[in-house]
């Protein structure tokens, strides 16, 4: 590939629709509550002349005529196939195919028939490592989370590539990472594997987090009494 | 957070919910409703799941102490764990809406690739498919111990229909000590389920920001306490809750 340098990147992340979205059981309210904070805390990591656009496809029709250099595609167990039906239409057109996320770190060799490159684990490390690859054309095929995790320093989540007035719940907020717990029927351990399994936001960066979000009402996706007791900072700063 | 007049949803373990006074802060904080992995109520289903943290933990303390602070419950329970027979949806429905949990969600057990469940259910033969698409906890993936998978599944399809049923929503709601608190819970849950057609609308109308401060009135609290952190929202449910009745 030709390095891109430090030309502007048109980059595009992607939520494929999870196949029971879509079926008779459907209710769509049920699917329009939270918006994709992952891929918006990915596209955090571009730099300021990129362009990057979030397109959800339980909120809103896809595009596919359009001629991104990068595409990111997050994968679960139920929009498996659906996204790897849209990475091989996106590499057919030239881009560079990333696929990333749960599904994808439980069964990389699936994936890698679809992409150029993978993720395994979480992305604040692995993709800032990535994108410095690439625009020196030399990105590699998987990217391993391991040690080194935090969330400290991390830039903020581009809620401005999210388009509030499709969701129920546009305050969605994540503070921590992973769970202390080791439940057999989770992802949890196999997601996090080789590194920190549970670790948390400084409490200042979560209540900066906190002070972007207008109106009053906020939903944590995360386990707030474990939130709580390891930063307990948090809920008591007024 | 204390003092930022918020008001927030979010999830908890079942002994995070029991552990010091983690609760009434984040209440105090202005927490609302909370999701909860109840999973199951059966200890031997606990145990082999590795979910150590719910063992020997008492859902009732739980329940009501979250009630006694106007905290809203969405329960979540997994059926076809196990320890499971055919009692167990019966059972867990009638202890969700015996004990007031306001909204649940109910799980097929779906044992995703990458986990330990998973690996044991292979190594015991008990996987019947690899089409991901039936992963998504509505079907049966994998044969349960002691259901057959077709009960599994009718008996999941009862559960969501018995616990959304409206007398089910009504005797859940009477749980509750105030009318205020009775109230809430009746909108909460029926507006969740029953309103399917004006959902809907709001999403064709890509209106659904608007539906926000309703929700932050519904919200509100409805516990007694000290004047100074009753919120202004307060009376915007209160006329939410005039009009509605």
């Amino acid at each position: 590939m030709i390095a891109p340098g430090n030309r502007p990147l048109k980059a595009k992340f992607i939520l494929p629709a999870l196949t029971e979205a879509t079926d008779p059981y459907w209710r769509p309210i049920k699917y329009s509550l939270f918006p994709p904070l992952g891929l918006a805390t990915l596209a955090a990591y571009l730099s300021q002349d990129d362009c990057a656009v979030i397109e959800d496809e339980h909120v809103q029709p896809l595009t596919f005529d359009d001629t991104p250099d990068l595409v990111i595609i997050q994968v679960y167990i139920t929009n498996a196939y659906r996204a790897y039906k849209l990475a091989d239409h996106y590499r057919k057109r030239g881009a560079f195919v990333c696929l990333g996320g749960l599904h994808v770190t439980s069964l990389p060799e699936e994936a890698i028939a679809h992409a150029d490159t993978i993720f395994l684990g979480p992305g604040e490390q692995t993709f800032p490592q990535f994108l410095r690859d690439f625009r020196a054309g030399a990105p590699q095929r998987t990217y391993i989370s391991t040690s080194g995790r935090t969330l400290e320093r991390i830039p903020p989540i581009r809620r401005d590539l999210i388009q509030r007035r499709l969701y129920l719940v546009p305050n969605s907020i994540v503070v921590t990472r992973g769970c202390p717990q080791h439940c057999d029927f989770c992802y949890k351990d196999a997601f996090f594997q080789g590194g920190r399994g549970f670790y948390t936001q400084r409490v200042d960066d979560a209540l900066a987090e906190i002070n972007r979000l207008p109106g009053r009402h906020l939903y944590f996706l995360d386990d707030i009494c474990w939130a709580i007791a390891a930063s307990p900072k948090l809920y008591l700063k007024a | 957070m204390k003092g930022m007049g918020r008001l927030f949803q979010g999830a908890a373990t079942v002994d995070s919910i029991l552990r010091g006074d983690l609760i009434e802060r984040a209440a105090e904080a202005g927490l609302r409703s909370i999701f909860v992995g109840f999973e199951t109520l059966a200890p031997e289903n606990l145990r082999r799941s590795n979910k150590r943290q719910n063992l020997g933990r008492d859902y009732k303390a739980v329940a009501d102490r979250l009630h006694s602070l106007g905290i809203m419950i969405n329960g979540s329970f997994v059926f076809g764990m196990d320890d499971d027979r055919e009692d167990v949806f019966r059972r867990t429905v009638d202890w969700a809406v015996e004990h007031g949990i306001t909204t649940a969600t109910f799980h097929i057990q779906t044992p995703y690739p990458g986990t330990a469940l998973y690996a044991r259910m292979q190594r015991e033969g008990r996987m019947l498919t690899r089409d991901w698409n039936l992963f998504d906890t509505r079907h049966v993936v994998y044969r349960p111990a002691q259901l057959k998978p077709e009960v599994l599944k009718e008996g999941y399809d009862w559960a969501n229909q018995e616990f959304y049923r409206w007398s089910s929503i009504a005797r859940a709601s009477l749980h509750h000590g105030t009318l205020k608190h009775q109230a809430k819970h009746f909108f909460y849950a029926s507006g969740w389920k029953k309103f399917e057609p004006v959902w809907d609308l709001m999403i064709r109308m890509r209106q659904l920001t608007h539906v926000t401060p309703l929700l932050e009135g519904v919200l509100s609290k409805v516990t007694s306490a000290s004047a100074k952190s009753k919120l202004p929202v307060t009376e915007k449910a209160d006329e939410i809750l005039k009009v509605a009745v």
